[in-house]
């Protein structure tokens, strides 16, 4: 079976945690969140990494593919967020959480209400922070797509999006 | 509004757009209401998303995914992608055999000659120290551990049997941080070799896992030595 150079392997783990939100924001469900995640670090384990390629960019394209996958391979997506941190070290406050999973819940119900594309490009730049060039990279798709794809995604937000504080 | 508006916006709100462009949109953002009420909201929901998908916990890594990684242990042991140009030109064959009590306690304690050997002579590409105790030595190589400490690796002859290994520095000794016969090439002793020739060598996965950058040149470890090894 390929597998990781130690280099890789390091690289990979320090970007988990970026690669975590990225499931998260795509999912909108802790739950599937976490099940994405270990299914992409799965197929990287499985079909190794070229030893060229930037470690990070390449887990994203195979997390945004395994998340495509598995859109295809089910049409009822998980819309409401469950509790975060069952499995993790730090919880945050209950009252953080609630905060947070009314946002979250907001948020991701617009988010699934756009096109995929729109929506993994607007996550890439908008949740992780990556640059256009970035996104272009990581979704193979030309500088220009990326720039039209977030434009069109925030201005379906504008209609579709109502902030959570305006919903209590 | 038109698309082409809010791609401009949409640009301007991620720092992608050039500068000419982003003087130009300032001026109109300054100018047109509404262009100001669409990119204030549109702001607005790209903070909304922001923070939704970074709080706290949104970025906790599962351990059951994380030990995935950690425990792939069939990595490949090559120095692929570290610098070791000058390791390339130091290590040199020497066409021995192991030996059997250093490989039955390979962090073998307490051995105050080598140790002292370690910490004042530097490397080098061929020829070997004798130590006092009719051992020959070769330190091959200097270089930083990614936890602050020092480390050497070094080839260590007796009789018919040699050793290849890594040192590390802590709180005045060197221990050995692996210690491999595997690894030695038959040979006079005089041949160089490049790093990574041997690549499945654990010398060569552990320096290539824990070592903080290149190896020190010449001069770096001269005045390491000079420091007697200190930070």
């Amino acid at each position: 079976m390929p597998s990781l150079s130690e280099l890789q392997r390091e690289a990979l783990l320090a970007e988990l945690g970026g690669l975590r939100k990225f499931c998260l924001s795509l999912t909108g469900s802790a739950a599937d969140a976490d099940d994405l995640l270990q299914t992409t670090v799965e197929k990287v384990l499985e079909k190794g990494m070229p030893e060229d390629a930037h470690p990070a960019k390449w887990a994203y394209r195979i997390c945004k593919n395994a998340w495509i996958d598995e859109l295809r391979s089910r049409e009822v997506r998980h819309r409401y967020p469950q509790t975060m941190g069952q499995e993790h070290e730090v919880a945050p406050s209950a009252e953080h959480i609630a905060s947070g999973e009314r946002q979250m819940s907001a948020v991701s119900n617009a988010l699934d209400k756009l096109p995929e594309d729109q929506r993994l490009a607007l996550t890439l730049v908008a949740v992780e922070g990556k640059t256009y060039a970035e996104a272009a990279e990581i979704l193979e798709v030309p500088l220009g797509t990326i720039m039209s794809r977030i434009a069109r995604a925030r201005q379906n937000l504008m209609d579709i999006y109502t902030p959570s504080r305006d919903q209590d | 509004m038109k698309h082409q508006d809010y791609e401009l916006l949409s640009q301007y709100l991620d720092a992608e757009l050039p500068a000419a462009a982003t003087s130009e949109l300032r001026l109109r953002l300054m100018a047109e209401p509404e262009l100001r009420a669409t990119y204030d909201r549109m702001r607005s929901i790209n903070d909304d998303v922001h923070e939704a998908f970074n709080a706290p916990g949104a970025d906790a890594v599962p351990q059951r995914v994380a030990k995935l990684l950690q425990n792939d242990s069939s990595a490949i042991n090559r120095r692929a992608g570290w610098g070791f140009a000058v390791a390339a030109s130091l290590l040199a064959a020497t066409g021995l055999l192991m030996n059997p009590e250093w490989r039955q306690s390979p962090d073998k304690p307490g051995d105050t000659i080598l140790n002292a050997a370690l910490d004042t002579t530097p490397s080098r590409g061929d020829g070997w120290e004798t130590l006092s105790d009719g051992r020959k030595l070769r330190p091959v190589l200097s270089f930083a551990h990614r936890n602050g400490s020092w480390c050497r690796e070094y080839l260590l002859l007796q009789d018919s049997q040699s050793w290849r290994g890594v040192a590390c520095r802590s709180q005045g000794q060197w221990t050995n941080s692996v210690l491999d016969a595997s690894g030695v090439i038959q040979g006079s002793g005089s041949e160089y070799r490049p790093a990574g020739a041997g690549d499945v060598d654990a010398i060569s996965a552990y320096i290539a896992t824990h070592a903080a950058g290149i190896a020190l040149s010449r001069k770096q470890e001269s005045e390491r030595i000079e420091a007697n090894w200190q930070q």
